[in-house]
């Protein structure tokens, strides 16, 4: 599958910005670009609109301003047919797996074949079961998503999104919630999935320790911005404050553990104290 | 400060009117969309067929025994009131009439949205909630017409089935407390019933009314479950407002249908 | 719960509507009375026609032999126009049949 590697990369953003209303943009001036074969890493804080850029590549969200090339299509332009057609060729990974729970695992990983290709029942089969075995669950074919662990729901998720082989697998916050085992487990999968469909990762995730292990490069985001870039050698040896806060997981630095807000004075009424203040309010602290 | 009080309130009362009538435009949107989407759920029947079990049989003992009771209950009172005036024959009459044109349709469908209705809102907003509708959307599949389509049409189908079981049921359990307790005569039930039911006016009409409140019941339980907020509480409240509207939206119709089904006093 | 189980259900349900549907249809209301024959129309007039109604029973001899059709006023003679269809085998005694007999 892996066609002229170095000739296009799979996702290629340019100059982007996107906001929900015009005052408040979440993603600002991204950059940013994703070769084939590759798994990389998009880090930063919860809030950094990491997610949002996510839903920007998978084509949920358009962009306000510059573009998005995902598999060679602008999502800018691409109508629901179009953008249909291109999602054939991605697999997504949600945060919680989003198994179907009105199906057994089983069903679960057939829904996109039986959804997108008339397949004899037999071929069915098997390729259930080979992507069941991939993710080493082939015994659990018969359960139902609620007799699953959290680790276990989330390998037949993988499982269900590289059904269809893709050239582009899509994580969102893949390492939450997991056990030290399942954890290792999804780190395994994620790059023995990669490099033997041949296809293209990215993981966005604020696990930042866990995922540099697994990642071949990495964008740092914060405030909708990318502010760093670069090998997981790089990163780890990064003298950037924000980055060296964030890798090594310290609550001080140039993130603020306050968010933020008027003066603390003002907020105690110390500064200028309403005429209807509340009697039982303390006067003075000082 | 009163002027500001009174202005604040019509601001008010003015935004939840424009929040309803955009909701409602949004919910025709979707209705459309959801119809002209309706392919896969028809082509592949087996998917509404699901659906129909879920909505329609598992709603079947319920719909059953209030029938049936209903039923009783209209027989025991009817009679009471018509021997004064020395036309108890005329019981089954008053039972057919009674459930066919009204009861039948409109409970049926009451007992429709609170059983099924709610059901199908809290299964569409929790699959919406736990991102499965998302996934579905990622893996190229359209969930509107994958999962909202089917049981759209389900609850439609339905819908009329159940309300002439109602009905049938009903008038059964008329005769039964009519006939077998009280003792009119089964001749009189039967035949003065025959003489006063019109296929096409009653029975019909009867069908068409529960057709539409299934339509409606359907139409905003599919609705509420796509557009619940995807958090518990969310989908809490939607389940209720599925039923609160759609409760108050048979009542509404079927003022509507009556008055224009049965209007002009030709029937006796 | 097995796909087929869930058809077999299905299936009864919807036989046991359909079931309910010509229980009403039969049963209940007069579909079963209604001639497939030809039905032809007879026009009576009447100074007044009581509590007389559109659907009601024609009978003859005590027997259904046709309903009310239509009840109208008559401009020209001031007299209610009534339109009954009754089965053309009973032709000769619907002519005959009474007011009276009609709201029986």
């Amino acid at each position: 599958m892996q066609q002229s590697p170095a000739a296009h990369p799979i996702v290629e953003i340019r100059k982007l910005s996107f906001g929900y209303d015009r005052s408040r943009p979440v993603l600002r001036d991204i950059n940013l670009e994703i070769p084939r074969g590759s798994v990389v890493g998009i880090m930063g804080q919860s809030g950094c609109g990491k997610t949002t850029l996510l839903r920007v590549i998978m084509g949920a969200l358009r962009p306000s301003a510059g573009e998005a090339r995902v598999l060679g299509h602008s999502t800018n332009t691409l109508d629901a047919e179009g953008l249909y057609a291109m999602r054939r060729k991605m697999g997504m990974l949600f945060q919680f797996g989003a198994l179907f729970t009105d199906m057994s695992v089983y069903e679960n990983v057939a829904f996109p074949l039986r959804e997108h290709a008339a397949l004899p029942d037999e071929l069915l089969n098997d390729l259930v079961m080979m992507k069941l075995h991939a993710v080493g669950l082939r015994g659990a074919a018969h359960l139902a998503p609620t007799e699953l662990s959290g680790g276990m729901a989330r390998r037949v998720a993988l499982a269900r999104s590289i059904a269809l082989d893709p050239q582009l697998i899509l994580y969102d916050e893949p390492f939450t919630g997991l056990d030290p085992i399942s954890f290792g487990v999804i780190v395994r999968l994620i790059r023995e999935l990669n490099d033997s469909l041949g296809a293209t990762s990215v993981i966005v995730t604020h696990d930042v320790q866990e995922a540099l292990g697994v990642v071949d490069y990495v964008y740092f985001m914060a405030a909708g911005r990318v502010i760093a870039q670069g090998r997981p050698d790089e990163i780890r040896r990064s003298g950037e404050p924000f980055v060296r806060q964030f890798v090594n997981g310290s609550s001080e630095g140039p993130v603020p553990f306050h968010y933020p807000a008027p003066g603390y004075d003002a907020d105690l009424e110390l500064a200028a104290p309403e005429p209807q203040a509340s009697p039982v309010m303390p006067q003075a602290s000082h | 400060m009163r002027v500001a009080d009174v202005r604040a309130r019509l601001e008010r009362l003015g935004s939840g009117v424009t929040f309803h009538v955009l909701r409602l435009g949004f919910a025709s949107r979707f209705l459309a969309y959801l119809v002209l989407h309706s392919g896969t759920a028809l082509r592949r029947f087996r998917l509404t067929t699901a659906e129909i079990y879920f909505a329609g049989v598992l709603s079947l003992i319920i719909i059953l025994v209030s029938g049936m009771f209903v039923g009783m209950v209209l027989a025991l009172q009817g009679y009471e009131t018509l021997q004064r005036f020395g036309a108890s024959e005329s019981l089954g009459v008053l039972v057919a009439l009674s459930l066919v044109r009204e009861l039948g349709p409109v409970v049926a469908g009451l007992l429709f949205a609170s059983r099924a209705g709610s059901a199908i809102t809290a299964e569409i907003g929790l699959m919406k909630a736990t991102e499965q509708l998302s996934a579905m959307e990622m893996m190229a599949v359209d969930p509107i017409a994958r999962v909202v389509a089917p049981r759209f049409w389900g609850g439609v189908l339905s819908m009329p089935l159940l309300a002439a079981l109602f009905s049938a049921t009903g008038i059964f359990g008329g005769y039964v407390v009519g006939v077998q307790l009280i003792g009119v005569d089964a001749g009189a039930f039967w035949s003065q019933m025959q003489a006063a039911v019109d296929v096409r006016n009653d029975i019909l009409n009867g069908v068409i009314k529960s057709l539409v409140f299934g339509i409606a019941v359907t139409w905003i339980a599919v609705f509420e479950g796509y557009d619940a907020p995807p958090t518990a509480e969310g989908v809490s409240g939607a389940t209720t407002r599925t039923v609160v509207t759609s409760s108050l939206a048979i009542l509404f119709l079927d003022f509507i249908l009556t008055a224009l089904m049965f209007t002009g006093g030709t029937h006796q | 719960m097995n796909r087929s189980t869930i058809d077999l259900w299905v299936g009864v349900f919807v036989v046991a509507g359909i079931a309910g549907l010509l229980f009403l249809a039969l049963k209940v209301g007069n579909l079963a009375s209604f001639s497939t024959s030809q039905m032809y129309q007879v026009q009576a007039k009447f100074a007044n026609i009581g509590g007389l109604k559109a659907r009601a029973p024609v009978k003859s001899a005590g027997v259904v032999i046709g309903r009310v059709a239509d009840i109208r006023f008559d401009n020209e003679s001031y007299e209610a126009l009534v339109a009954r269809s009754s089965p053309p085998a009973s032709s000769a005694s619907s002519t005959s049949a009474s007011k009276r007999a009609a709201t029986a």
